[in-house]
């Protein structure tokens, strides 16, 4: 097949999520005279066709609008996501991700955390994991900056952080919901805290606020949730980057240590963009992928895949909480068992979140025994009855659990990708103590029964670690720029970078270290 | 035979009760996901010797013939399950029983939290405040 060979640019960006977009708009406002090129494998998404405005969305919550593009491929691949299928019969947890403009913040649940100053530097404090190249406080203009660019619903003054800019709309409402769980933590004196959330509580930004609608992890209809299909890229366009759709990137071109563009796949055939600088995005999982299928070397490459641990434990009150309605990931959460403290029995720590409840036939697919008379007992006892209280904890960066290709050509032209991860002892241990302090929360917010899931599989939603930031090429990927060791003009903006995943859901992390990547290119070219 | 056989697996499945209806009278258009675990309803049928048999036999033995088919062939078994409760508990019927609303999201929305909710949060909050800094530095 002939490849079609376009002028060259200065900067081609692979994929358009969550880093392409904190990156693209950063370098495109601070280094204007670049030509910038995004490359994404899927198309925008059309609002007006998605699952909230059908009585019958819940059928697509389990099938065609899945979080999971392996089980939207086995509905039929109709969302309009570009997925491609990921081996993930060796995973403990299942990848979860969107492939079109957004990336993975179009079914994101938007909680916004960041990370602590103690995330950044696991290795000198606890022994375990590795230092980030940079500290939070290096990081924190950054956050800054890619807060304002998302809009962040929240309160400021919460102990468990460095103070934070006052935050431009209050937190979403915490509901019924939100409320026990704030009175069971308070009458154990432990932390908690309203979330931080990209999602208008307010009208924001063009956007308007949130009507608790509930299926957040299909996309947001009314656009009161941040994505970066509309908080980045309608600006980064504006600025004359140039975004191409459906341009599956196959292979990013490398020749004596340095890149010299890439190739992408479209409808129309196979295409050569030469380009001085190259940015991969594509995710954990897609930038292992591509970078393995191009022949980059570093020894860390596609190791070290961290998702975060994770469990949960399910509480049913006597009275009615909210039902099935509001933003599912943003009530509350505590930080109190956060830091490290040894005599738990193990270091880091683990974060608790209060979520909200899902739509009937989701918690019908979640019993135990999901069919018969006991499940109409389980559910009639549950539904609108019930708070779980998400358990997540630091999982550590181990070189055994990784990306790596198939050996066989997938239908998107790419080698097939795997994932094999199984959870440590660490984080069972960890989970575990994090399981026990639930059920003391929900026992204390006046639930009557409990009912713990040790381990949650579709909980992949984050894909961290897998071309990792370091000083010493053997164990690292990058440097702290997101520069590939050892290939000039190769750099990484996405949740790949991460040297360690905290405890906390990383899309805040995400966005400023790709800001800070950008700010490091710009002041390199400038 | 047929039409009646699908009919007491679904029941099976998801009988009634009280408001809550049978999954043979929720609605359901079945026969897609029916004729994709075909092979599960056909282990069904033979575990009872026949499909007459299964829709002769009274809601106890029927639970135990799915229970002996699913019990041999777990994957398959559970996949018509989950496939079969998508398809009921998202039919109106069933979720107006459940004490919900059959309507779409949106445009609509839902009201969350109660007007004293934030003055209550805000007084809570007030001792969490007061411990200053629990992050380490
Ligand atoms: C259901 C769900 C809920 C979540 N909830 C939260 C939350 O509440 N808070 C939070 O912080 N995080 C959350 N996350 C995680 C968060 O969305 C991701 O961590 C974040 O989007 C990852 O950013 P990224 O830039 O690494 O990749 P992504 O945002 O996934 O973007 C990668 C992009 O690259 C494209 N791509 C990949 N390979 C190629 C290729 N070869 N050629 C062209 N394009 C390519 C993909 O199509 C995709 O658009 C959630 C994720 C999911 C799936
Ligand atoms: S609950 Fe709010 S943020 Fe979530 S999809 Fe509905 S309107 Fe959007």
């Amino acid at each position: 097949m002939s490849v079609k060979r376009l002028e060259p640019v200065d900067v081609v960006v692979v994929g358009a999520g969550l880093g392409a977009a904190a990156f693209t708009r950063h370098l495109a406002e601070e280094a204007p005279s670049l030509s910038i090129v995004v490359l994404e494998r899927g198309g925008w998404v059309d609002r007006a066709a998605l699952p909230a405005y059908q009585a019958d969305f819940q059928r697509d919550v389990l099938g065609p609008y899945a979080t999971s593009p392996n089980v939207r491929l086995a509905a039929g691949g109709i969302a309009p996501s570009a997925d491609y299928a990921i081996d993930d019969s060796q995973s403990d947890f299942k990848p979860l991700m969107w492939s079109g403009v957004g990336g993975s913040t179009i079914n994101w649940a938007a909680h916004f955390p960041r990370f602590h100053p103690s995330d950044f530097r696991t290795r000198t404090l606890d022994g375990v994991g590795d230092d980030w190249p940079f500290t939070y406080a290096d990081l924190e203009p950054f956050y800054d900056l890619n807060d304002a660019r998302f809009g962040i619903a929240g309160l400021a003054g919460d102990p468990a952080y460095p103070p934070k800019p006052q935050r431009p709309m209050p937190p979403i409402a915490l509901g019924r919901l939100g409320m026990t769980a704030a009175r069971g933590f308070d009458r154990l004196g432990w932390h908690w805290w309203p979330v931080d959330s990209a999602i208008n509580s307010r009208v924001h930004d063009g956007r308007p606020a949130c009507n608790h609608c509930g299926p957040c992890q299909q996309g947001c209809v009314t656009g009161a949730k941040a994505s970066t299909d509309m908080t980045h890229w309608p600006q980064v366009i504006a600025r004359g980057v140039e975004m191409r759709t459906g341009a599956v990137v196959l292979q990013v071109e490398i020749a004596a240590g340095r890149v010299s563009g890439v190739t992408y796949r479209t409808a129309e055939g196979d295409v050569f963009q030469p380009a001085g600088t190259v940015v991969v995005a594509g995710n954990g999982v897609g930038t292992a992928r591509l970078l393995l299928a191009s022949g980059v070397t570093a020894p860390a490459l596609g190791r070290n895949l961290m998702y975060h641990g994770a469990g949960y434990v399910r509480g049913f009150f006597a009275e009615d909480l909210d039902g099935p309605v509001g933003p599912t990931g943003c009530s509350i959460y505590s930080h109190e068992f956060y830091e490290t403290d040894r005599s738990r029995g193990f270091v880091r720590g683990v974060h608790l979140q209060a979520t909200r409840e899902n739509p009937l036939a989701v918690q019908a697919a979640r019993l135990a025994r999901p069919w018969g008379e006991e499940a109409h007992a389980a559910l009639l006892r549950e539904f609108r009855r019930s708070m779980a209280i998400l358990v997540v904890n630091e999982d550590l960066p181990e070189p055994e659990n990784h990306v790596a290709l198939t050996g066989e050509t997938a239908a998107d032209g790419l080698p097939g990708v795997k994932v094999v991860y199984r959870l440590s002892d660490h984080s069972r241990r960890a989970l575990d103590f994090g399981l026990d302090r639930a059920e003391e929360m929900l026992r204390a917010a006046g639930a009557v029964e409990t009912v713990r899931v040790p381990l949650a599989p579709f909980t992949g939603w984050h894909l961290l670690g897998t071309a990792r930031m370091g000083t010493d090429p053997a164990t690292s990927v990058t440097d702290g720029s997101g520069r590939v060791h050892g290939v000039s003009g190769l750099i990484v903006a996405d949740g790949s970078l991460f040297t360690t995943s905290a405890a906390v859901n990383p899309g805040s992390t995400i966005g400023a270290v790709a800001t800070k990547v950008a700010d490091d290119l710009a002041r390199a070219v400038a | 035979m047929k039409a009646s056989f699908d009919d007491a697996v679904l029941d099976t499945l998801f009988p009634g009760l009280g408001a809550i209806p049978p999954a043979s009278r929720a609605g359901l258009d079945a026969t897609a996901v029916l004729t994709r675990h075909g092979a599960m309803l056909t282990a069904i049928a033979a575990a009872a010797g026949g499909e007459d048999a299964f829709v002769a036999a009274d809601p106890g033995t029927r639970t135990v013939l799915v229970e002996t088919a699913g019990t041999a062939e777990p994957a398959a078994f559970q996949a018509l399950v989950l496939a079969v409760s998508a398809l009921y508990h998202a039919s109106a019927p069933v979720v107006e029983a459940y004490g919900w609303v059959a309507r779409a999201p949106q445009p609509r929305g839902f009201a969350v939290g109660a007007p004293a909710d934030v003055a209550e949060a805000a007084q809570l909050l007030e001792k969490v405040r007061a411990r200053r800094q629990i992050w380490r530095a």
